[in-house]
């Protein structure tokens, strides 16, 4: 692989339109054994570059949705169509292919702490790798110049570092290497877990920045769950609010005002507040 | 920066970097396989003798069916001692390993030299081979289990300590910051900032060793430290192969039962 054009990775392309339906999620509903669902009848439609933040308090079904759209939790009943395919009419072959168009980032990294910096980028690629080049962890050429660029394009261009192990970077740096894992799948939709909840308050900006720069430049749709308000309301193109497993809120961050967002957050706290005054009743009832 | 040129002069190192891992990993492969190549020569492997002597080994099979069950009975003793000895040598160790455990933990030791003799204690008790105490024993307090049961009480010492030892070092420093931060003494650390996370550990490792500890002491009656290795011994020696059968068939069987034990009261602590 050659790189051609002379623009300049680490700043991405040019600003793409936010387009066409890219995921489309029709009557989603997840429930774990017997338990109430943790997520009930959702449909939502996501377009192309898209910056979607999943907002409120933890335990409210965000996890739940996002690993809902990679099927990394398989629904209940509802479908999630992703670029136009059905993953739930997918054979397991077929699912994995599409995954491989999805990419994720976590709140913990999860980054292989015992491979080097540029290894655990080309995981990225593992979709593609054949089985006797995976036993061997020989990725070809033309992935090593994807890794390159996808860190580039994540903000780390020292080459000395992509040798270096894992667990030798700051949580800053570990974040940037996990979203160039993501970005080496070349995907059209990138799902982050809670991305910033284990980093001080500059690197949040920093990732922030560097996600909805990759979501407005390079037209991959984000999706992406947290609990942090200012940071939603400063990136989001739109903001989904949560509660109890069902959509309370739905807009730009403009609309979000004091009284929704009171909405999204009381209604967690008065259900908490249900919880304990049950759980106490139940201590007294037993003595 | 990073324009097309940069990006060009980074693969290139990238993938330079990787053929020099490369180039190392199929030099370590060659250098382990001609050590293993030498050391097949040395030890006389030796693939066509192994199959010669396949016959005299169905020979063998042949003449210890069937299994003489009239001894059973009398196994019995021979097996209540060898399980005794493991009990015993297993429960015994636990009182020397835990405190020299707590002595060479570096995070908790009093002094570093303390630390580094205790492991020098821990070390070469476990080097020597449960076998070669019992031998050492056997001449010195006489035949029977008694010596097996110190034999396998000093390897387990430096078995145990070293699982103990490795299990404190691995605990989390700021519960022991913690401790030491309400004024407390450096036992009433230990006994409250460690020993709670260690437990399990320290529980685990040991029914390990008593799993272990069982199968070593059906061995230890080769060279006179008692139990069913002893009957298996003077079985072998008066070619009684009917009976050799009988306890091999009755120690895997006891070995096994122990093992589903083991790994049940470990699913129970973890």
């Amino acid at each position: 692989m050659r790189f051609n054009d002379n623009k300049k990775p680490c700043e991405g392309g040019p600003l793409a339109e936010i387009g066409e339906n890219m995921v489309e999620v029709r009557n989603l509903t997840k429930a774990y054994g017997n338990n109430p669902p943790a997520i009930r009848d959702i449909s939502l439609t996501f377009k192309r570059g898209e910056f979607v933040v999943l907002l409120g308090p933890s335990g409210v079904g965000k996890s739940t949705l996002l690993r809902c759209l990679n099927f990394l939790v398989r629904p209940t009943s509802g479908s999630v169509v992703v670029d136009g395919e059905d993953l739930s009419r997918l054979s397991g072959r077929e699912l994995l292919r599409a995954r491989q168009r999805i990419g994720m980032i976590f709140q913990e990294f999860n980054l292989v702490n015992r491979m080097s910096v540029l290894t655990n980028v080309l995981c990225g690629r593992l979709g593609t790798l054949g089985f006797w080049r995976a036993l061997t962890y020989s990725f070809p050429q033309e992935d090593h110049a994807r890794a390159v660029k996808a860190l580039a394009r994540a903000g780390l261009e020292d080459p000395e570092m992509y040798m270096r192990r894992a667990d030798m970077l700051s949580g800053g740096q570990r974040q940037r290497v996990a979203i160039a894992r993501a970005l080496v799948q070349e995907p059209k939709l990138i799902l982050a877990d809670e991305p910033i909840a284990s980093l001080d308050v500059i690197m949040r900006a920093q990732i922030m920045d560097l996600v909805a720069d990759i979501a407005k430049r390079d037209g991959i749709t984000v999706v992406m769950s947290l609990h942090q308000l200012d940071a939603a309301r400063r990136y989001a193109d739109r903001i989904i609010a949560l509660a109890g497993g069902v959509v309370t809120f739905d807009g730009p961050p403009g609309e979000l005002n004091d009284e929704a967002v009171e909405r999204i957050f009381k209604k967690k706290i008065q259900a908490v507040e249900e919880e304990n005054r049950q759980e106490a009743e139940k201590l007294r009832a037993n003595g | 920066m990073a324009d097309a040129a940069a990006l060009e002069r980074t693969l290139k190192f990238v993938v330079d970097r990787r053929r020099t891992t490369r180039r190392q990993f199929a030099i370590t492969g060659v250098v382990l396989l001609a050590l293993a190549i030498w050391s097949a020569h040395g030890a006389e492997f030796n693939i066509p003798r192994l199959v010669e002597g396949l016959p005299k080994f169905y020979d063998l099979l042949g003449r210890m069916m069937p299994p003489n069950t009239a001894i059973l009975g009398g196994l019995m003793g021979p097996l209540l001692e060898t399980l005794e000895m493991a009990l015993l040598g297993t429960t015994f160790p636990i009182f020397f390993a835990l405190p020299l455990a707590f002595l060479a933990a570096v995070n908790v030791s009093p002094h570093p030299a303390v630390s580094a003799i205790s492991r020098v204690v821990i070390g070469s008790l476990r080097t020597v081979p449960e076998l070669i105490w019992a031998m050492i024993l056997v001449t010195a307090v006489g035949l029977g289990p008694f010596p097996g049961v110190l034999a396998l009480t000093l390897h387990s010492i430096g078995g145990l300590g070293k699982f103990y030892y490795e299990a404190i070092e691995a605990s989390d420093p700021g519960l022991i910051e913690a401790m030491q931060a309400t004024g407390a003494s450096r036992f009433k650390v230990i006994w409250f900032g460690v020993m709670p996370n260690v437990i399990p550990i320290l529980m685990s490792s040991t029914l390990f060793y008593w799993e272990y500890n069982n199968r070593a002491s059906t061995v230890l009656g080769l060279v006179g430290a008692g139990g069913i290795g002893l009957a298996l011994t003077h079985a072998m020696a008066d070619f009684r192969y009917k009976e050799v059968i009988t306890c091999l068939i009755l120690i895997v069987l006891v070995l096994v039962v122990i093992d589903r034990i083991s790994a049940f009261l470990r699913s129970k602590i973890i």
